[in-house]
């Protein structure tokens, strides 16, 4: 017996989930205040040596400008780091079958939104402490624009390779545009 | 000849192309050239004299004592850049091939620039005054790539670069290498004229669009040291400008009426100067389509022609200033990728991320957008507001402190009356103006394309496909997300466009559309 089905056609079945987003690695946290405490050491260095007349000494009499410098700077300092405390567990991204999203911001949150379709190609970036700790940035570069659109940051090196591999794996970049 | 031209234009073509082929060498431009390299060598050192004036102050005295030195001077820069425009000719090479343009030049840095046809996006003939005597052209080719963004052959005989300019664009349409020959008759058949300008319409342009103006606003702290100068000025024609301000003697309606003349005619000077910019940009204003190809003729001495591709177009804008109210016009704009990396203004003529048709009427306007995007028309369609939220936190964040700043300024510096004056009314002014922008921002989205209302006395619309979206970015501070409302950027390749205090449900609702979008349709961004 010939079998003749005539059932109901769902045209477009879309079935989508809601983003999921993971955090970056913790110690991207540990990557800043790594680097700001260089510089807090670095900036107290110079600080002294011009405060105390250690090798320099600076010919104006006005010797208050050193000191207000570097509490400028070490309040600057202060400032980023506990900015970034409360900034890092923050910052989470999510990738979809078509698109890649990511998350970020204290005072405003913000989320950018990435269709995979107008991607023009991925680069990973790593700095000298982030090469250290084995953590990567993810640098997505969409169609018609020079620089990059879309940077994550603090990734797992892997994690990184992994997601770039994925998008430029991905159908939707090969499309001739 | 023309005959066997019209019965076998491939044939012709291929000739051409198989001379330059077999000889395989890179062949020269025209002498003609030689022109160019030195008139844009003197367009340099214009752009470059703003920096030499202060010079030029400093050595006036010995200049007026040593005329005859002075012009020595000059005539040795002249034949230098004469000089070294030779050369750069005789060192300026180029080969057509099939499919791709070759050119090699440069006298102490070479350049190689190796572009293939099928990546030119742009074609743009461009007919110098001093080349138009003898009917040769300046033919620009841009990519939208990154690598090679731009090249040019700077002389080809004007038919020549027409035919050239066919061919490439064929090329990058079809993807066929072998082009229809480009006759009067079929070229007339696909060609349809949207718009032109005639000289009323550039003068209307040219006093709308004078960048004076907002030149004349930011001038406004200066105005009295600028009356001393000019009092300085013209006393040396026996014009003593402040017995026409001497309230006393002549009273004070008398006074304000000669600020006003003297105001008008600073006014219509500028206004001059600026309608005679605009006539010798666009004289002759032509907007073309041809097939899915957008093309612009004008220009007085130096004619430019652009074109440009349809599916290029990412935005439509359409502006009307205050001034353009008065005249009921408006300036209409198609906003494609730029490829090129050097500022471009949007009433440059050779611009092509920016493409004018300057002081429109509505109907017009109505016209070309029903003509490029397939959608409801920007003046038809309503905008809804952004939230009044935006009033608030713009007076809290930014206009308080900057009043409070202002005032204390004047508070403790106690400057002129007539600066104290001034703060005191931009104070009362901003207010007024951050109302102003909020009443104008709307929005509004359709099942393709996202519309924009934005402005402060004058309008801006702009309409943008969905599907030319690159990047959707939304941010929330606290209060926002318990009032439920997001400030939101589209990003496109042209640039990007932002709203501010929309309800959230209406965004998460264009955003799945864009990202489904994406995913169904595929469609292409360029």
């Amino acid at each position: 017996m010939t079998q003749i089905t005539n059932n109901n056609v769902d045209l477009v079945l879309f079935d989508e989930d809601e983003p999921e987003f993971k955090s970056i690695s913790k110690k991207y946290l540990n990557i800043k205040l790594a680097g700001y405490f260089i510089i807090a050491i670095l900036a107290s260095t110079i600080f002294s040596v011009f405060h105390f007349d250690l090798i320099f000494s600076l010919p104006s009499e006005d010797n208050h400008y050193p000191l207000w410098i570097y509490l400028i700077v070490i309040s600057l300092i202060v400032f980023l780091i506990i900015y970034y405390v409360f900034a890092v567990p923050r910052m989470q991204y999510a990738i979809k079958e078509f698109d890649i999203h990511y998350k970020y911001g204290v005072f405003y949150r913000k989320t950018i939104s990435q269709p995979l379709l107008r991607v023009q190609h991925v680069e990973i970036k790593q700095g000298l402490l982030e090469r250290k700790y084995q953590i990567a940035s993810l640098l997505i570069y969409s169609a018609g624009t020079g620089i990059h659109t879309l940077q994550i940051p603090g990734l797992e090196y892997k994690t990184a390779s992994h997601l770039r591999q994925f998008i430029l794996n991905h159908n939707d970049l090969k499309r001739d545009e | 000849m023309t005959s066997s031209v019209m019965n076998n234009p491939d044939k012709v073509l291929t000739a051409n192309r198989e001379s330059t082929a077999t000889h395989d060498a890179w062949s020269r431009v025209a002498p003609l050239a030689i022109c160019y390299f030195f008139v844009s060598s003197i367009v340099k050192l214009i752009n470059s004299f703003i920096y030499l004036i202060p010079l030029l102050a400093i050595n006036f005295s010995s200049i007026k004592a040593h005329p005859l030195k002075a012009l020595f001077v000059v005539a040795l820069i002249l034949t230098l850049m004469f000089i070294s425009s030779v050369l750069k000719y005789l060192y300026y090479f180029y080969m057509l091939t099939n499919d791709e343009i070759k050119i090699k030049q440069g006298v102490v840095k070479k350049s190689f620039i190796d572009l293939p046809f099928n990546k030119i996006q742009n074609v743009k003939i461009i007919q110098p005054f001093y080349y138009r005597p003898f009917n040769y052209a300046c033919v620009e080719l841009e990519t939208a790539g990154s690598a090679t963004s731009e090249a040019k052959i700077i002389a080809l005989p004007y038919q020549q670069a027409i035919k050239l300019k066919e061919q490439i664009l064929h090329l990058s349409e079809s993807g066929n290498s072998t082009p229809d020959v480009t006759n009067e008759m079929a070229v007339s058949d696909n060609v349809f004229e949207l718009n032109s300008r005639s000289i009323s319409d550039l003068i209307v342009h040219g006093v709308t669009n004078n960048r004076v103006w907002i030149f004349l606003g930011f001038l406004a702290p200066f105005y009295k040291p600028i009356i001393e100068i000019s009092e300085r000025s013209l006393e040396s024609f026996a014009i003593n400008l402040s017995d026409f301000f001497d309230v006393t003697v002549l009273g004070l309606s008398n006074v304000i009426i000669n600020f006003i003349v003297v105001f008008m005619i600073v006014i219509a000077t500028f206004s001059l100067f600026s309608v005679l910019a605009t006539i010798i940009m666009f004289k002759g204003y032509r907007l073309l389509r041809i097939k899915d190809r957008y093309v612009r003729e004008c220009g007085l001495f130096t004619k430019h022609e652009i074109s440009l591709k349809h599916s290029r177009v990412q935005m439509l804008i359409q502006k009307q200033s205050y001034l353009d109210k008065l005249f009921k016009r408006y300036n209409f704009i198609y906003r494609q990728v730029s490829t090129t990396r050097h500022s471009n203004d949007a009433g440059a003529a050779s611009s092509t991320s920016k493409l004018l048709v300057p002081s429109i009427t509505l109907a017009q306007s109505n016209a070309l957008l029903d003509d490029c995007f397939n959608a409801e028309s920007l003046n038809q369609i309503s905008y809804r507001r952004i939230s009044k939220r935006y009033i608030f936190r713009l007076m809290l964040l930014v206009i308080v402190p900057i009043c409070a700043v202002l005032q204390a300024l004047v508070y403790f510096k106690q400057p002129d009356q007539w600066l104290q004056y001034s703060v005191h009314f931009v104070c009362l002014l901003l207010p007024f103006l951050v109302i102003l922008r909020w009443y104008r921002w709307g929005y509004n989205f359709s099942k393709s394309h996202v519309y924009i209302r934005k402005g402060f006395i004058g309008e801006t619309k702009l309409i943008f496909p969905l599907a030319k979206i690159q990047q959707l970015q939304e941010s929330q501070s606290y209060f926002m997300k318990k009032a439920k409302l997001t400030n939101v950027q589209f990003v496109l390749a042209s640039g990007t466009n932002s709203l501010v205090y929309i309800p959230q449900m209406g965004f998460e609702k264009i955003k799945q559309r864009v990202l489904q979008t994406m995913i169904t349709d595929k469609p292409k961004w360029m």
